[in-house]
């Protein structure tokens, strides 16, 4: 399969990722708010995969600034933390794209537990948040949530191609 | 890579120690107003199916019930007159020189925070309505937060339930002040410090005494939910329910306290003693 360049993966990157803004600015009842997946960092991560000529650790780090302007965190936490879990992605990515739905699953959710881990670190420099296995909800969430992310993102790239 | 780490930990190094990124904040505000009005879609569409799904019987229904509160509502507030009329009087009888009224404007939930850890919502009133950073925010059940950032046209308030979140307040049945932080768990609350002797059951009231210069005293707070005595711990653990509807609440009242001089009373307590400190018994006698 030849690499798409048109322009309309483009329109399909940004087209996904205000879907997962949305996605993540939802609200959730109570202790389910703890379990959101990170759509942002999900979706982003799928392109980095699969479009790697438009999605760069730049971009995937301008998408986390964004996430942190948008909702009133400390600005860099999020950027910090998707750059570099972009970064390893893109060390293992030749692995990654290899593996098939059902393993692709528990490597989303060791990317999420390296997100929320660097994440939650920046924040308790300067928060006092409760510490505690909530921490790691998303990327159980996030493993469960891949399969519909990367069936939904593949049928979005057939559309726009 | 290396470089965007360090941009990043410069970014966060900055924002969390000086005020120089703040208006990088205020600019960016509006882009995520669309976003953080989509979220409460799900709640507005709820109510929307509440209210324009009801039968015509249940509509009149409600109708009666809210017309008999009304009027229940104004039956109370005839003595309201009268009591506040009469705390007046004493108060001015006790040389008290000013009273505390407290006005409210009407706003609404525009957003929710996603963060988990963080008890943030957005409401629709801002600097333009004269919102300042420090106000209490009510519903109609209980006290739910205070603004801690206006913008132009909306503000963000942090809730009382949120783990950083802490506020004086004082016991009804026996006017015992205390500390209520919150917990990061909308449903519960916890009072800080409170040693085994003290007297303090399962539904007891908490009204916030206004000892913080923050809030305006008298509003509900919660009541005690659950009290759980540990032999080997210093103090007691004390679950408060709060009374507000933290997490459902869509219309809120944002409280502004002003201080009101009595004008049919004019003051010549204060000023002796700022003259004289040393008479300021003999005068108070």
């Amino acid at each position: 399969m030849p690499p798409d360049n048109s322009p309309l993966s483009l329109t399909a990157i940004s087209l996904s990722l205000i879907a997962a803004f949305y996605l993540y600015s939802l609200p959730l009842q109570g202790e389910l708010a703890f379990w959101r997946p990170p759509f942002v960092l999900l979706v982003a991560a799928y392109w980095l995969l699969v479009q790697p000529h438009y999605v760069g650790i730049t971009f995937v780090w301008f998408c986390g600034l964004l996430l942190d302007l948008l909702y009133g965190n400390i600005i860099g936490q999020n950027a910090l933390a998707m750059s570099v879990t972009a970064y390893v992605l893109t060390t293992q990515g030749y692995r990654v794209r290899h593996l098939s739905l059902p393993f692709q699953c528990p490597a989303a959710m060791l990317i999420v537990m390296l997100y929320q881990t660097i994440w939650m670190s920046t924040r308790l420099l300067s928060e006092d948040i409760v510490l505690g296995w909530p921490i790691f909800y998303p990327a159980l969430s996030g493993a469960l949530t891949w399969p519909l992310i990367a069936g939904g993102l593949y049928h979005l790239r057939r559309i726009f191609r | 890579m290396l470089m965007l780490a360090v941009v990043s930990l410069t970014l966060i190094a900055i924002d969390s120690l000086t005020p120089w990124l703040r208006p990088a904040h205020v600019w960016l505000e509006p882009l995520a107003q669309p976003f953080q009005w989509a979220s409460t879609l799900p709640m507005r569409w709820r109510e929307w199916n509440e209210e324009s799904l009801e039968s015509r019987a249940a509509i009149i229904a409600n109708n009666d019930k809210l017309e008999t509160e009304v009027l229940v509502y104004k039956a109370q507030l005839q003595r309201m007159a009268e009591l506040s009329a009469e705390n007046q009087q004493l108060k001015s009888l006790l040389n008290g020189a000013e009273l505390i009224k407290n006005n409210v404007i009407v706003a609404e939930l525009t957003g929710i925070s996603p963060d988990p850890f963080r008890h943030f919502i957005t409401i629709n009133r801002g600097a333009s309505d004269d919102i300042k950073e420090g106000l209490a925010v009510i519903d109609g059940e209980g006290l739910m937060g205070q603004v801690v950032k206006a913008f132009e046209n909306h503000s963000r308030v942090l809730l009382i339930t949120d783990s950083s979140h802490a506020l004086p307040v004082y016991n009804l049945r026996n006017n015992v002040r205390s500390i209520i932080e919150g917990t990061g768990d909308f449903q519960r609350l916890r009072l800080r410090h409170v040693s085994p002797t003290q007297d303090i059951q399962v539904g007891d009231t908490f009204l916030s005494s206004g000892l913080g210069q923050r809030f305006p005293s008298g509003y509900p707070v919660g009541t005690v939910s659950a009290i759980n005595k540990d032999p080997g711990q210093a103090f007691i653990d004390v679950s408060i329910s709060p009374a507000a509807k933290v997490d459902r609440s869509l219309r809120l009242l944002v409280v502004f306290t002003t201080v009101e001089t009595l004008d049919n009373y004019s003051q010549p307590i204060s000023s002796p003693m700022k003259k004289s400190p040393g008479l300021s018994n003999a005068s108070g006698q």
